[in-house]
């Protein structure tokens, strides 16, 4: 992690990393992408499922896909977020049609959902310490006017609880400018934002009829943190049939006092 | 302070307060500036000094104490509006400590600043770290912190303030590269990392001094910026710097305001929930 992107993910909660993907990578994950989409439901790999324009644990339709768990542009970003202790435990793809998104996707964040006493985010010895977040990878572009991820900056660190509707007052006819606390976050193909799951979040209505939205969601925890699914393999074991055995080790529960081997490595290669 | 005001400010360190003033008594305090800084050089009152020094009159620059220069701006300093958050960030131990008029115009011989275009910085960078920003009892606590009341309009485009939200609370120092220099080396490329506010007469605008701020280009050429600085700190901090001259000027309140005192001290005005200066 770089000192510009400590300072910005401690100030804002969020890193958006542009051109994440090389073109060879970006083909072959955008190639993935469209025949996971294009395949009928009925015959899509066991422990992946459709709805709602989403593929549960579609990362793991394509070794492309499943290689972006442990890309070297954010692995160094796993690692000192996670404190050298990585869990990663949901991979879903995201492939939604312009018929998509057409109401606002409500703001949240895991302090309101999921307690304010499970989730983190401190700084410790230089370093961010953060035991749930998220980084995507876009596939897609999105562009200013849009729609898509919207976040507030800085909530990650709030003393305070979101008042009610305090920038939505009515989702059904949100306004037309958003407020300027708020930002559309508007990533290219090829882009991933990294968001602490503490950062207020949610989605503008998508505003193109021609153009779809594509990335995958990648959540990473810190491989000693229950999550509401107890401690057990965070995917079924069909799919866990088919992950490399550095992602399978990457997925797993551990102590907090046990090191992995994959954080031994700067660069993972998954065989 | 309204709950949505402690959300807003304890995320972002700044709040935009719209239309805190309006009709008459915002006419009555662009006329008072208007006739401060086209005041000549020998008519200026005692105490009133410029930076630079014996500024031109209508030249853009810094007016010194020139919330004193009349009643309709001396009442900023406690206007409704801001009252309640001068009262909750000192813990209802408040010291007001300056309040400077500045006019700005566009300048086509700004100097650029290197590798900080815009010209960065908040207290933490300059004052040691003793500047505080902390939650206790659901309240918000600041020690240092100015209210920007605006007498002209910043539309979007024209350049002036901008902001880092969230910087308040910033547990590393900022990158010397954070933003790039535009063509011009003064004002940045744009990014997302940075606001640019753009307030309306009678708005106000109160940032923490921990949050990171600095001064695009003003581009207006028939318009200039007018704004009054008022800076806050708790009583018990710090020394009065307000001459004698500009505090003999002042109302009994906020002679009051402008005074240190011990922490154990309640001072008179902090009781009152509205302010009315009575001289």
């Amino acid at each position: 992690m770089t000192p510009k992107q400590r300072y910005l993910f401690d100030l804002t909660g969020y890193l958006h990393l542009k051109n994440v993907l090389n073109e060879e990578e970006l083909q072959k994950t955008q190639d993935a992408v469209e025949r996971c989409v294009q395949t009928p439901t009925d015959e899509l790999p066991p422990g992946i499922s459709y709805g709602g324009g989403g593929f549960s644990n579609g990362f793991s339709f394509d070794k492309s896909l499943e290689a972006l768990t442990l890309h070297p542009k954010t692995w160094g970003i796993v690692k000192e977020l996670t404190s050298n202790r990585p869990r990663f435990n949901r991979g879903s793809l995201v492939a939604k049609s312009p018929e998509h998104d057409q109401e606002i996707g409500k703001l949240h964040c895991a302090r309101e959902d999921c307690g304010w006493q499970t989730r983190r985010y401190t700084v410790k010895n230089g370093h961010i310490h953060n035991n749930d977040f998220a980084i995507f990878f876009y596939f897609t572009d999105v562009f200013p006017g849009d729609g898509g991820l919207v976040v507030l900056p800085g909530s990650h660190k709030a003393n305070f609880d979101r008042p009610d509707d305090i920038f939505f007052p009515d989702p059904e006819n949100p306004p037309k400018q958003l407020h300027p606390a708020l930002v559309n976050v508007t990533a290219r193909a090829g882009d991933a934002i990294v968001m602490s799951e503490l950062l207020t979040h949610g989605v503008l209505i998508w505003k193109p009829q021609e153009r779809f939205r594509r990335f995958l969601i990648l959540r990473y925890k810190t491989q000693f943190f229950q999550d509401n699914r107890g401690n057990r393999d965070p995917f079924p074991p069909e799919v866990m049939e088919r992950l490399s055995p550095e992602t399978i080790e990457l997925a797993s529960h551990a102590h907090y006092t046990h090191t992995k081997d994959i954080v031994k490595h700067e660069h993972v290669q998954i065989t | 302070m309204t709950p949505e005001q402690r959300y807003l400010f304890d995320v972002t360190g700044y709040l935009h307060i719209k239309n805190a003033v309006t009709g008459d008594a915002l006419k009555e305090a662009q006329k008072a500036v208007d006739n401060y800084i086209h005041m000549p050089l020998d008519d200026r009152p005692d105490g009133f000094t410029t930076r630079p020094k014996e500024l031109e009159p209508g030249k853009g620059g810094r007016y010194e104490h020139g919330y004193a220069f009349d009643r309709s701006l001396e009442a900023m300093t406690v206007h409704p509006a801001i009252w309640p958050l001068v009262k909750e960030f000192t813990f209802e131990m408040p010291r007001f400590v300056s309040g400077t008029l500045t006019l700005e115009q566009h300048n086509p011989d700004r100097q650029p600043m290197g590798t900080n275009p815009a010209g960065l910085h908040c207290a933490r960078e300059g004052r040691h770290w003793l500047t505080r920003y902390e939650v206790k009892n659901q309240q918000i606590y600041c020690n240092d912190f100015v209210a920007f009341f605006y007498l002209t309009d910043v539309n979007p485009g024209d350049g002036g303030l901008i902001v880092i939200p969230g910087s308040h609370k910033s547990q590393f120092e900022r990158p010397e590269d954070l933003l790039t220099p535009g063509p011009d080396g003064i004002d940045p490329e744009p990014d997302d990392v940075f606001t640019n506010l753009t307030p309306k007469a009678g708005d106000f605008l109160v940032i923490s001094e921990l949050l990171t701020h600095g001064v695009l280009q003003w581009k207006p050429k028939d318009r200039d910026r007018r704004f009054l600085i008022l800076r806050y700190r708790p009583q018990y901090e710090g020394r009065s710097g307000i001459p004698e001259p500009i505090f003999e000027r002042l109302s009994p309140e906020v002679q009051e305001l402008t005074q240190t005192a011990s922490y154990g001290h309640t001072k008179e005005i902090v009781k009152q929930d509205v302010v009315q200066l009575s001289a």
